[in-house]
């Protein structure tokens, strides 16, 4: 068994204490918040998020909080919920590589919203961020590669450690309450791969925000848990996987922050088919004959998750490497507009996507792949790529990222979006109020 | 095990009133009974707001579910109220917020019951495999009460395998039912606004029983669906203990709006 007694606790006051954020860290922080805002902003009329919104304004009682994008205020964890779901519902948003976890999903919503409803500083709010995002990714680690193998989220289960831990450090809990807050996120863990495809995917971060809210809030009623047991931890960590490591969880805490490894993702759809796009896109400057073939050669974990070999709608054609290699060779971009309906069930995409075929190769990392295409003639183009853009290794820049978070937001709320990157990038010296505000043009407060 | 969520749906769909016949109709009525007895307890209870029951169905299904599993009278056994407190509290207060005939709240919770009793044998273990698929069992119980059908019932499904509670540490139980049953609640009433879940959620080999029991897939399958909740008959809360409103429940809670049953004894605040 590896690793016994309490991880927790330590993280609980690494969570709540003051904090002189590095600048790298700092910026990091910046990048996640903007990277989640705008998407929450940008799908804030996803079908999604049009039925969560449909069910949410029949339960909300008290408008605490705005929803990013949306004529509708309702209580923080209602409104963290509907923005966690925008955020992932294009899986567009982020990934920290180590975990597959998505942090800025669960992370940024729940802390935007505590942070709205409690008045903090922008200051507070990137802290939380940063915090929250540490403490999603590090569960991550401690909980081992097996516990994704053997088919949890992480975005759903571990978000919602993060998820709490922003809420809980601007409503200004103390160590042991976050520790017993997280012991209800213990039980509460939820999220499984089946949903891939489906919009229950991004109802992962959602619940896991609205879970990790409500937690505080009861926190805060004086109806908390205690923390977990040493023994009961380790139990924990045993019972949703097969190699836990929970000392990954606090190791070099404050030293190493996962959130300088979060990565920003290029492309709207599952991470370990962007090598493969970015191989196809650059193939596609290449192609002059018509194309009888596409080999495609990946790590295996690819065809584990996006195996999907026929998708039927734009949803599932986010878990088809047959359809990624597709349209990085036809469109040469792989943004919301190529993962949507019509998109996928176009006579073009379907036929090419029907001259796919993929051979997995262990020696390959999850963020390389090699692509050949046979043209007619018989000249063959071949193309490998070594780190994916948007990886840790390829980073996407500040600019990158603006211009994508502009490209979300400009349809939803027009010239703001600039005024919103901007403040995003500054959010040290910006007030939450005037972010929400942006956000939500046209909602009375 | 290729379409067994779907086959699950299907036969849930299939559970209509006529299905609470003598063989079950005891185990129902003593749920409802008890559902009724706990309601009637908490609507006396100081509570905030948001969360006095009659308001909104997420926090009705958590008070009545976790209530009904501290008040689980001497005679029940704990496993069938782990199942039973979610499942009627998910139906009860879905009912109350929407109009639903008696016999269907019977047949709802009937579906939910026997969805846990199916599961909890894939998982080959009760109290576990129980626990981890309350929500699930919430849902179609929630799902029933909604008259979700088809696609939207399976997503209900496969939304509330999404929403497990209790897989990996078990706080106390009777706050496992009550965020069980709310869970519940949320992924039908999501359900019902097209929100979409995995059409595989329970077989998938990253699923269910895959990732939550931590069983092979393999292990699932829809035998005998619809004849297990009889033979928990011996195991049912008896009427007698629930202050005669489980006898009242198994006069009435057949005629009618399931409304209008919780209305004869929580009149002021559950009436909408």
């Amino acid at each position: 068994m590896n690793g016994t007694g309490s991880v927790l606790p330590r993280l609980a006051g690494f969570a709540v204490r003051s904090l002189d954020l590095p600048e790298e860290v700092a910026g990091a922080g910046r990048r996640t918040l903007l990277n989640a805002l705008a998407l929450a902003v940008g799908a804030a009329r996803h079908p999604a998020v049009e039925a969560a919104c449909e069910v949410v304004s029949r339960l909300t009682r008290c408008p605490e909080a705005s929803i990013p994008g949306r004529p509708l205020r309702a209580e923080a964890e209602w409104a963290a919920f509907v923005a966690g779901i925008a955020v992932h519902a294009e899986d567009y948003d982020d990934t920290h590589l180590a975990t597959v976890v998505h942090p800025g999903a669960p992370v940024v919503p729940a802390a935007l919203a505590v942070a709205e409803m409690c008045g903090s500083s922008g200051l507070e709010l990137l802290e939380a961020v940063v915090v929250g995002v540490e403490v999603a990714c590090r569960m991550g680690l401690g909980l081992g590669p097996g516990h994704f193998d053997r088919g949890w989220h992480l975005t759903g289960s571990t978000g919602r450690y993060g998820a709490a831990a922003a809420a809980a450090r601007l409503a200004g809990l103390d160590a042991a309450t976050l520790a017993g807050v997280w012991a209800r996120c213990a039980a509460e863990t939820a999220g499984i791969q089946a949903a891939f495809g489906t919009m229950t995917k991004p109802y992962h971060p959602g619940k896991a925000a609205y879970d990790g809210i409500l937690a505080v809030r009861d926190a805060l009623d004086g109806r908390c848990p205690s923390p977990l047991s040493a023994e009961q931890e380790t139990t924990m960590f045993h019972a949703l996987g097969p190699d836990p490591d929970p000392p990954r969880v606090t190791s070099e805490l404050g030293v190493q922050w996962e959130t300088t490894l979060n990565t920003f993702k290029p492309y709207a759809c599952g991470i370990v088919s962007h090598p493969v796009i970015d191989a196809a896109v650059e193939a596609r400057t290449r192609v002059t004959d018509g194309i009888t073939r596409i080999t495609v050669t990946v790590n295996p974990i690819v065809l584990d998750v996006m195996g999907v070999e026929e998708p039927a709608n734009g949803l599932e054609s986010k878990f088809s490497v047959f359809h990624c290699a597709a349209i990085g060779l036809l469109d040469g971009m792989g943004g919301p507009a190529q993962f949507s309906d019509e998109r996928v069930n176009s006579p073009d995409t379907t036929a090419l996507r029907r001259k796919v075929g993929v051979v997995t190769d262990p020696s390959l990392a999850r963020d390389a792949a090699r692509l050949a295409v046979d043209l007619e003639g018989g000249r063959r183009i071949e193309v490998g790529v070594d780190h994916a853009r948007g990886s840790v290794e390829r980073p996407m820049t500040d600019e990158d990222l603006a211009f994508k978070a502009d490209a979300s937001m400009q349809p939803v709320i027009g010239d703001a979006a600039r005024c919103l990157i901007d403040m995003a990038y500054s959010i040290e010296a910006s007030e939450v109020q005037d972010i929400v505000r942006l956000a939500t043009p046209g909602v009375a407060r | 095990m290729n379409g067994l969520t779907r086959e699950i749906g299907r036969r849930i769909e299939s559970i209509g009133p006529e299905a609470v016949g003598e063989g079950v109709r005891p185990i129902v009525s003593g749920l409802v009974g008890l559902a009724l007895t706990v309601a009637e307890a908490e609507r006396d209870r100081p509570r905030s707001d948001t969360t006095s029951l009659g308001v909104e169905p997420l926090a009705d299904a958590s008070a009545l579910a976790s209530a009904m599993f501290g008040a689980r009278p001497q005679g029940s056994v704990d496993s069938l109220m782990t199942l039973g407190a979610p499942v009627v509290g998910a139906a009860l207060a879905t009912a109350v917020h929407r109009p639903c005939s008696g016999a269907m709240l019977g047949a709802a919770i009937l579906a939910g019951c026997e969805l846990g009793l199916l599961l909890a044998e894939m998982a080959g273990d009760d109290a576990a495999g129980l626990g981890a698929s309350t929500a699930t069992c919430a849902a179609v119980s929630a799902a029933r009460v909604l008259d979700l059908r088809g696609g939207r019932l399976v997503s209900a499904i496969g939304i509330g395998a999404s929403s497990s509670v209790g897989a990996a540490a078990a706080l106390d139980a009777a706050w496992r039912a009550g965020k069980s049953a709310s869970n519940g609640v949320l992924a039908a009433l999501l359900a019902e606004a097209g929100f979409t879940g995995p059409a595989d959620a329970i077989e998938h080999p990253r699923g269910l029983l895959g990732a939550v029991f931590d069983v092979p897939p393999e292990a699932g399958t829809a035998a005998g669906f619809g004849n297990r909740i009889g033979l928990m008959k011996s195991l049912a809360p008896p009427a007698t203990q629930t202050d005669g409103l489980g006898e009242k429940a198994a006069g009435m809670w057949e005629m009618g709006r399931a409304s209008e049953l919780v209305a004869a004894v929580l009149p002021d605040r559950m009436r909408r």
